[in-house]
């Protein structure tokens, strides 16, 4: 069983050759395991304290006592750590062989193998982090693209933590001035400020409006943007699919109706990820029934798709029965049109109005690139780059709750105009500051009778 | 005097005589032991009951059949319902009262309770065996048995009074301290901190003239806080108020350093709603001048109350203080202000019923537990007297939740936060402040009262008869669309909004601005006016009420995940180590009182939910 009193060690830097690695030790036995393997370079003990950020030069040796490696090392007494216990990490050179004695000794004097994530389980448990914060780590583990890991860093930074907690003090001063004038009359305390608070409460709702704005941004960053291929079967979907992904994952063959369930497969085009969905091709009056199954499929990926890709065999004028009106129902603001085999001839003309074509030939590669650029420009991706490398992006819990808290300010600014009776005031703004709360699992109702006390001169 | 009963009460301040009145009405043979029988009830700072959140806390007291309001009634030289200007739920009583007749009326309640038997005696110690509470001994020497025992020994734990340098050993003015006991206590292993708090200097009211000063005047009529009381009978008197000046400021800086809390001379921590006044003048430096208000102590009683300066500074500057204020020129003082610090038991040591977690059947209550005030203390001295009946009998506890009465949020503050200054009732503690409110606390509370003996039955008829007349209104009021034709103009002539067409008068009542009063005008409604208030109460707080109703139940639900009493919080690794330890050391009785617990994270509280639940599986089989 994992006891979090243990004290860890694991290899904190990626495994394989290299300079140096570097071995990381959490726990409250971080200092005796120091003082067991570390000599100085006359091969003394250390004597006295590890002292907070100092790194010391030292030789690494074994249970027996034989020189393993010349270290560095850097100390961090808790609670001034990563985790908040005390940590030490351990540079040592970076072949597997000195890595792998070096842990060795470690377990051999005690510390247990840590296992994936538990320092930063120990650093949120310790309370070196809030929800949200933790919810960022997790991210950034998970994180695939850059744009994904730029975005949980700023947040484990703790970029969105102070926006919230700056809402919530600013809902504080509203709630402790209303509080005040409940609890405390006869004490000559200002009474509400319509005009400061609808101002403080605008600033709320602009702020929250702005985080919100993001919230749309948070699933294509997350799971990237849904690219759906869809058209006639032989109009070559698959090989187009193929053509993006540059690799062969989908059955391409000359029989028509092979492709009978949706295939997916993610890629990243300027940093972001593009999950393209290969379908059955749309054909009418299909035979057979596992395929009829796939259209279905292929007609509900299309609909909750970001971008339609439709490709059609354009070295023909004509196209297969029933094409040509799924074509004019396209979403001309979500849709492409490739016109493929161009190898072959391009005897169909320009399709439909207003909706954008590309002309392809997947066998020579022709107009790929030009299916790549359309798609960032149909999903808006520009967009989620440029936000993700600036500006916070909320995921789906932090969104519902603080959209919570959107709705009830447009309470709240009214209630206040019209002079609601104070006891009602500070009924929606404690909602508010709950949901503020909730947000970044911090207690900021705890904080109420300090706003009022270091604000109002109370006591008769 | 006998040697044996089944419960004694240690003091006969206000915790004191609200838990050998329940006791004895309860039943039990009880023994109040109190140093000074005169001092029985005695208010040793201002001479008021009630106010805000205080003031609902004697309504709840008095409908589950406690003492202090109906001894406020008959004390009583002027009453008012403060928070008038706001909405029902933060209205809030408060009297003024005759000091010397309070506590005349609360010893002679008591002397004249069957089942007490009242002894002025010092207790020394109390005498603990592995089960728990087994007697007290007496200064004397005397030992004397019970099998329960409320403490409520107020401030008296190793008291020491300042006055400016001077310093004297004493519980309050003129009274020695009880150090022994606090001794014996210290010596059963619990848990003890130090708290400050202070009282102002008293002047003589004839060297006062009033009619300069601004006057306060009481309601009139007189509302009584009790179900029993007919009618205010004491005459009713006025209080009047002035201000400090600059020149009181000044006086107060050039002194600072003869001053006790800043010379570092006190090291108990005082209150911050109730600052000494040269607390307020360093902290708000920029404020001008700080109210003064002059409370009488009684009808006939020689001296005056000045509320708002509270001091420890030595008796030659209380003096220049005084002659700096407009109006106290000439004041003569009777007495001077002074601060004292005493022990006090963090409550996290107490289960909600006020009895000790290590000492079974020993309870705690009032100021030893760290609270403020004489309702805060009769509050506790209640539930401390009524509970340790209860688990004489073997019956359930008496705990009232926090969505019930302040009395369930006054309770689970006490065990569950962090005591860091002497605790007050406020409104703003009560997160289900629109529900629990000053004219509803016999709704809320009175069958309790009755089940427990402690409140005749007809007068819970009484309440559920009104109840039945205000549901009645109201269903009236839905039913009843607004006039329209007649309704407009008036409402316009009001300045209020016109009404949509088709509303009822419940929908107009709703809204802002718009009262029982006007519906009234109009001639919608008739019947008694009485209960308006109470319709308009229900009427308007409705939605929000019904918005809480949800936390409410998350709450009840919470509440009734029970922790087993032998939990061990230490060894569930998978907390925080922050909440890990803070739920060891206070041990939590329910998983709503965790999740109340500083430092304890909604991620801790889910993480606590399933080892509970496994060790409640475990033990059921
Ligand atoms: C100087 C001063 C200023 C205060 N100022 C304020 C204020 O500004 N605002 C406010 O809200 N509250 C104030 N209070 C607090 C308020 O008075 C108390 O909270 C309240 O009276 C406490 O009631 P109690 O029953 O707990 O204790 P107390 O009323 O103090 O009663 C304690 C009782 O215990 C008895 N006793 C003690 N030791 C023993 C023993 N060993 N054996 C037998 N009997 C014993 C005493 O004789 C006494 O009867 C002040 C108190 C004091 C003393
Ligand atoms: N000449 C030529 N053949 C192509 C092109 N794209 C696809 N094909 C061929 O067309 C056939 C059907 O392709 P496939 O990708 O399976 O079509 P799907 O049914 O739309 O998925 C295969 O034989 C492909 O090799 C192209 O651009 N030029
Ligand atoms: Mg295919």
């Amino acid at each position: 069983m994992k006891h979090s009193s243990d004290t860890i060690a694991a290899l904190s830097t990626a495994p394989g050759e290299a300079g140096i690695a570097v071995v990381r030790i959490s726990g409250a036995r971080a200092f005796e395991l120091l003082d067991a393997v570390l000599r100085t370079p006359l091969g003394e003990h250390f004597g006295g304290a590890w002292e907070h950020r100092r790194i010391y030069r030292a030789d690494f040796v074994d249970a027996r006592g034989e020189r393993v490696d010349d270290v560095m090392v850097a100390v961090m007494r808790a609670p001034e750590s990563y985790t908040g216990e005390h940590v030490v990490e351990i540079s040592c050179h970076g072949g597997s062989a000195v890595v792998a004695r070096v842990l060795e000794s470690l377990f051999d004097c005690g510390a247990r193998p840590a296992e994936p994530g538990e320092f930063t389980q120990r650093a949120f448990l310790n309370g070196k982090m809030d929800l949200i914060q933790a919810e960022a780590v997790a991210d950034l583990i998970h994180a695939r693209t850059e744009l994904q890991r730029a975005v949980a860093h700023r947040q484990l930074r703790g970029a969105l933590s102070s926006r919230i907690d700056s809402l919530a003090d600013d809902m504080m001063s509203v709630l402790a001035i209303v509080e005040a004038n409940i609890d405390f009359i006869e004490e000559g305390i200002d009474v509400l400020d319509v005009p400061a608070t609808l101002a403080n409460l605008s600033r709320q709702r602009d702020a929250l409006d702005e985080l919100l704005s993001t919230a749309a941004l948070s699933r294509p960053l997350r799971e990237g943007y849904r690219v759906v291929i869809a058209g006639p079967v032989n109009a070559g979907k698959s090989s187009l699919f193929n053509r993006l992904i540059g690799e062969s994952h989908a059955i391409v063959t000359e029989i028509p109706g092979t492709t009978r369930d949706v295939l997916r497969e993610t890629i990243v085009i300027d940093g972001v990820p593009f999950v393209l969905h290969d379908t059955a091709g749309l054909r009418s009056g299909t035979p057979d029934r596992v395929e009829a199954i796939g259209i279905d499929r292929a007609v509900d990926a299309a609909h909750s798709a970001d971008v339609v890709v439709f490709v059609v065999d354009g070295s023909r004028d004509e196209l297969p029965p029933g094409t040509e009106g799924v074509l004019h129902r396209l979403d001309a603001s979500r849709a492409l049109v490739v016109l493929n085999k161009t190898d072959l001839g391009t005897a169909r003309a320009a399709v439909v109005e207003g909706v954008a074509h590309v002309r392809t030939s997947v066998v020579t590669g022709e107009g790929v690139d030009e299916v790549r650029r359309a798609l960032v420009r149909l999903a808006g991706s520009e967009g989620l780059a440029m936000a993700a490398r600036e500006r916070v992006i909320l995921n789906a819990r932090v969104a519902t709750l603080l959209s919570q808290a959107r709705s009830r300010l447009d309470r709240l600014g009214p209630a206040v105009e019209s002079r609601e009776p104070l006891e009602i005031l500070a009924v929606e703004a404690r909602e508010i500051l709950s949901l503020y709360e909730e947000t970044t699992g911090r207690r900021y109702h705890d904080g109420l009778l300090d706003a009022i006390f270091s604000r109002f001169c109370i006591g008769k | 005097m006998p040697r044996d009963f089944d419960i004694i009460v240690i003091g006969g301040g206000h915790a004191g005589c609200e838990a050998a009145l329940a006791s004895a009405r309860m039943g039990m043979h009880t023994l109040l032991s109190t140093l000074r029988r005169d001092r029985i009830g005695h208010m040793p700072c201002n001479p008021a009951v009630g106010g805000l959140a205080k003031g609902h806390l004697v309504k709840e007291l008095d409908a589950l059949g406690g003492e202090i309001g109906r001894a406020t009634d008959r004390a009583g030289i002027q009453f008012r319902m403060l928070n008038r200007a706001k909405g029902p739920a933060v209205w809030s009583p408060r009297a003024q009262v005759d000091k010397v007749r309070y506590a005349g009326i609360m010893r002679e309640t008591i002397e004249n309770q069957p089942g007490i038997v009242v002894a002025e005696e010092e207790i020394a110690g109390l005498i603990v065996n592995q089960d728990g509470f087994a007697g007290v001994r007496l200064a004397s020497g005397d030992v004397i048995h019970a099998r329960a025992c409320v403490l409520t020994a107020g401030t008296f734990l190793r008291g020491l009074m300042h006055t400016g340098d001077r310093q004297t050993v004493g519980g309050r003015e003129g009274e020695p301290p009880a150090s022994t006991l606090s001794e014996s206590l210290r010596g059963l292993g619990l848990r003890m901190g130090r708290l400050k708090t202070g009282t102002p200097p008293r002047i003589f009211r004839d060297s006062v003239d009033l009619s300069r000063i601004e006057e306060q005047p009481g309601d009139n009529p007189p509302q009584p806080f009790s179900y029993r009381t007919e009618c205010i009978e004491l005459p009713q008197v006025p209080c009047h108020l002035t201000y400090t000046s600059e020149a009181t400021h000044d006086v107060i800086r050039r002194n600072l350093s003869r001053s006790p809390l800043y010379g570092g001379v006190i090291e108990g921590i005082g209150p911050r709603y109730c600052p000494s006044i040269e607390d307020k003048v360093v902290r708000f430096a920029d404020k001008q001048r700080h109210q003064v208000f002059i409370e009488p102590e009684g009808l006939d009683h020689p001296e005056l109350y000045l509320n708002g300066i509270s001091t420890s500074l030595p008796v030659d500057v209380q003096l220049e203080i005084l002659s700096s204020i407009p109006g106290l020129e000439y004041a003569r003082m009777a007495r001077p202000g002074y601060a004292v610090e005493y022990d006090f038991f963090p409550p996290d040591q107490l289960h909600r019923t006020m009895e000790s977690k290590t000492i079974a059947r020993l309870y705690f209550a009032g100021q030893v537990n760290g609270t403020s005030g004489y309702e805060e203390a009769a509050a506790q001295g209640f539930v401390a007297g009524v509970n340790a009946v209860l688990q004489l009998r073997g019956a359930e506890p008496f705990v009232p939740r926090r969505d019930q009465a302040y009395l369930g949020v006054l309770l689970d503050d006490l065990t569950t936060k962090e005591i860091d200054e002497p605790y007050r009732m406020f409104t703003s503690r009560a997160e289900f402040r629109l529900s629990l409110r000053q004219d509803n606390a016999d709704e809320r509370l009175m069958e309790a009262g009755c089940r427990l003996g402690l409140v005749p039955q007809a007068a819970l008829e009484r309440v559920t008869a009104r109840v039945a007349r205000v549901d009645a209104t109201i269903a009236t009021l839905s039913r009843s669309a607004f006039p329209s034709r007649d309704g407009e103009a008036h409402f316009a002539a009001w300045g209020l909004e016109p009404v949509r067409h088709g509303a009822t008068l419940r929908d107009v009542l709703r809204r802002p601005g718009v009262n029982m009063s006007h519906l009234r005008a109009l001639g919608c409604i008739d019947g008694e006016a009485a209960l308006d208030a109470a319709v308009e109460c229900r009427v308007k707080y409705q939605g929000y009420i019904d918005r809480q109703a949800r936390d409410v139940h998350a709450l009840a639900d919470l509440e009734a995940r029970r922790i087993p009493r032998d939990f061990a919080f230490e060894t569930i690794t998978a907390l925080s180590t922050e909440a890990r330890e803070k739920l060891r050391v206070k041990r939590p009785e329910t998983l709503a009182q965790a999740s109340r617990i500083a430092g304890v994270r909604a991620s801790d509280l889910s993480i606590l939910a399933v080892y509970v639940e496994r060790a409640r599986r475990s033990t059921a089989g």
